[in-house]
């Protein structure tokens, strides 16, 4: 490549010298010859000189002035693009900068940018969750839990009135099915607690294990088979890791914008994160089926009836009761299209 | 002495940069995000060598090699920390040593950028000591949380002077002082208007949150919260613009508070003059063309931000821009700038 610098005709550059050390600027002109430079003053001194290899070419950008440090650090710089760009050895920082010129070429480049942006949202952004998920300790996830959990206290929740029999009673069937787990789905501690509140029978799971029913589902009915559904469901969202993935991927979403394209500023930073977040809480149809697949397994597992889960959703409907499984405000598929799947994969379990 | 008045001049143009911003985001993708690093250098030398004060121009000297490095020091102590957390009485250690460690990091990213900017072949730095982020970053903030976040503007006084007052370029250093006066006006202002747009929010909601406390029981009524689902959603976003807004305006107020009490030793001031309107126009317009664009836009609003900053930006130059005596100095690692990145934490010197 330094051939090049050798047969190159001899350039006289306007421009000014920046020695090093100071803010000084000094107006000169640097002589570029065949393997030596000169850099010359308006007094005709001379202020530097060298081989031309020793000439270290800054990567041109745009039509930015280009730079030239000189061994001692001294930087020359010019406004004399083509003349620098001439001269300098450097094909692929040349090439970079050929093809990020503003012509028609770059619509091209527009349409793969876009097409490797759909291909990073689908394949690049679950990877970046699941890795995310591996490195959350699960100390972590029961450090929200209890945050949230003691605002809910706080706000709208109230201390269970279920007397302490049947409290253990919940709590042996909920034992009962966490034994059944395999070491793979035992990857976050669980625990059951029980709350009254105003909103009428309800369940949730929280990304720390934590697993909540309310005093009005649990005297919704005396069939244990529907309570440990239930319960199943719950445990479900937790070993699949549903909401700490939910916060992940609006996090994810963001980070990646922020890494690939660059700041977007405050406007675009807040709907990337919160915007998100609000979508994906919407967006949990398929959630809610796993959940379900995984509750008519356990429930079998431990031994209880999974058509228990079945009875539960007609009991709601009969009760004209609306879905008390809602994973903090998301959308749930109808009742009779769940049931619908929960008989189907009754049909496909071995018998006990 | 005579004073000169040198505007802050910014020549980069939206096409020009189009096409580097597009040609770095495919490249970044391609490399599973290895080249984001050099993307990084590409658009920061693009910025800075674009900005002149005086026919002099920044650069920015990081390479791609230090950036990737320190990135990937980074990652691995995140998986090692998580390995090692594991086992429980390790996670409390962990936790305890990352009140030393983020303060440390944060002091290393200010000085890492300062290193590697230079202004007139003249490199910026950083003197600012770890015990000092300790305080201004951990402590004093999390002592506001005791006065109701009502001390908020000492803190973060006490965090912009750490920054500045610890800048050099070559070896004259920044001097900022204020009042507190400027920075309760800054508060205030932010404050207002986030009551405005919650009181706004709220009125608006106003017959669904009665109809909710006289009858708690309408939160198991399926036909209620469906119908008024749009209007929840409309009372969480406005709350959040609110805040988008409120932080919109604060940055605009600070900026001129911070580059008109700043001092760089020989008597040199700085001027800055951002109309709060305006600047909050660009950012909300700047936003929606992003997005009516599907991203498109990015390069040309902040080429627009870039340049509208500048142009409400003086240096008033006591004596002769020729003064400044430099020092070489090693830059360190990149560590400290690649935690700063990965944690979206700006630590940008608002120059």
């Amino acid at each position: 490549m330094t051939r090049d610098l050798f047969h190159s005709a001899p350039a006289k550059i306007a421009g000014h010298l920046m020695p090093v050390g100071s803010s000084r600027m000094i107006d000169a002109v640097l002589h570029a010859e065949p393997g030596r430079f000169r850099v010359i003053d308006t007094a005709q001194a001379l202020q530097a000189s060298g081989p031309m290899a020793q000439l270290r070419f800054e990567a041109p950008i745009g039509r930015a002035p280009r730079r030239l440090t000189l061994p001692d650090g001294a930087v020359f710089e010019t406004t004399d693009l083509a003349a620098v760009d001439a001269l300098n050895p450097g094909r692929a920082v040349k090439n970079l900068h050929q093809s990020e010129a503003f012509r028609p070429r770059l619509i091209g480049f527009v349409i793969l940018a876009i097409l490797a942006a759909i291909a990073v949202w689908r394949f690049g952004l679950a990877l970046l969750v699941s890795a995310a998920v591996w490195i959350t300790p699960p100390q972590f996830a029961r450090v929200i839990d209890d945050q949230t959990l003691a605002m809910f206290d706080r706000l709208i929740l109230e201390p269970t009135t279920l007397d302490v029999q049947e409290q253990a009673r919940l709590q042996a069937d909920f034992a009962a099915l966490t034994a059944t787990l395999t070491a793979d789905e035992s990857h976050t501690p669980l625990r059951l607690e029980f709350r009254a509140g105003p909103m009428g029978p309800n369940a949730f799971a929280m990304p720390g294990g934590t697993v909540v029913l309310t005093d009005d589902l649990v005297q919704l009915t005396d069939d244990p088979d529907m309570v440990a559904g239930v319960m199943g469901h719950e445990i479900g969202h937790v070993i699949h890791r549903h909401s700490l993935r939910q916060i992940y991927r609006a996090l994810g979403i963001a980070t990646l914008v922020g890494f690939l394209a660059g700041e977007t500023g405050p406007i675009l930073e807040a709907i990337l994160l919160e915007g998100n977040l609000l979508l994906q809480l919407a967006y949990s149809r398929a959630h809610e089926f796993e959940a379900d697949a995984f509750a008519v397994e356990i429930t079998h597992r431990a031994g209880f009836d999974p058509a228990g889960m079945i009875r539960f959703f007609e009991h709601l409907i009969a009760q004209g009761l609306s879905d008390p499984m809602p994973s903090w405000g998301s959308t749930h598929p109808p009742h009779d299209e769940r049931i619908a799947a929960i008989r189907a994969q009754i049909a496909t379990l071995p018998a006990r | 002495m005579d004073d000169t008045r040198h505007p802050v001049r910014f020549h980069g143009t939206a096409s020009e940069y189009f096409g580097i911003w597009i040609v770095n985001l495919l490249l970044s993708i391609v490399t599973i995000g290895i080249y984001s690093a050099w993307a990084k250098v590409r658009t920061n030398k693009y910025f800075y060598q674009n900005t002149e004060i005086g026919g002099r121009r920044f650069d920015y000297h990081a390479t791609g090699g230090q950036i990737l490095i320190g990135r990937i020091i980074i990652v691995l102590s995140f998986i090692a920390i998580q390995i090692l957390s594991l086992v429980p009485i390790v996670l409390g250690l962990v936790l305890l040593a990352f009140l030393f460690v983020f303060p440390w990091l944060l002091m290393r990213s200010l000085r890492f950028n300062a290193r590697v900017t230079s202004w007139s072949n003249v490199r910026f730095n950083f003197h600012g000591r770890t015990k000092d982020a300790f305080l201004v970053y951990l402590l004093y903030p999390f002592l506001t949380v005791f006065t109701l976040f009502l001390a908020w503007p000492f803190a973060d006084r006490a965090r912009r002077k750490y920054v500045l007052n610890h800048h050099s370029l070559g070896q004259s250093r920044f001097a900022f002082d204020s009042g507190i006066g400027p920075f309760y006006g800054a508060f205030f202002a932010a404050l207002g208007v986030v009551l405005i747009v919650l009181a706004l929010s709220l009125a608006s909601a106003l017959p669904v949150l009665t109809a909710l406390f006289n009858d708690l029981s309408l939160l198991e009524n399926e036909t209620f919260l469906l119908g008024n689902m749009l209007l929840i959603v409309k009372a969480y976003i406005g709350v959040i613009a609110g805040f988008v807004i409120a932080g919109i305006v604060y940055t605009a107020i600070l900026r001129n508070i911070l580059f008109c009490g700043t001092w760089i030793e020989g008597g040199h001031q700085l001027r800055s003059s951002v109309s709060i309107p305006r600047y909050v126009w660009i950012s909300v317009t700047n936003a929606l063309a992003i997005i009516l664009t599907l991203g498109l836009m990015l390069p040309w609003a902040k080429i627009r931000m870039a340049r509208y900053l500048a142009d409400q930006t003086d240096v008033i130059v006591n004596g002769d821009l020729e003064d400044f005596v430099g020092d070489i100095l090693p830059e360190g690692g990149a560590f400290g700038d690649a935690y700063t990145d990965l944690e979206a934490i700006d630590m940008g010197l608002p120059v």
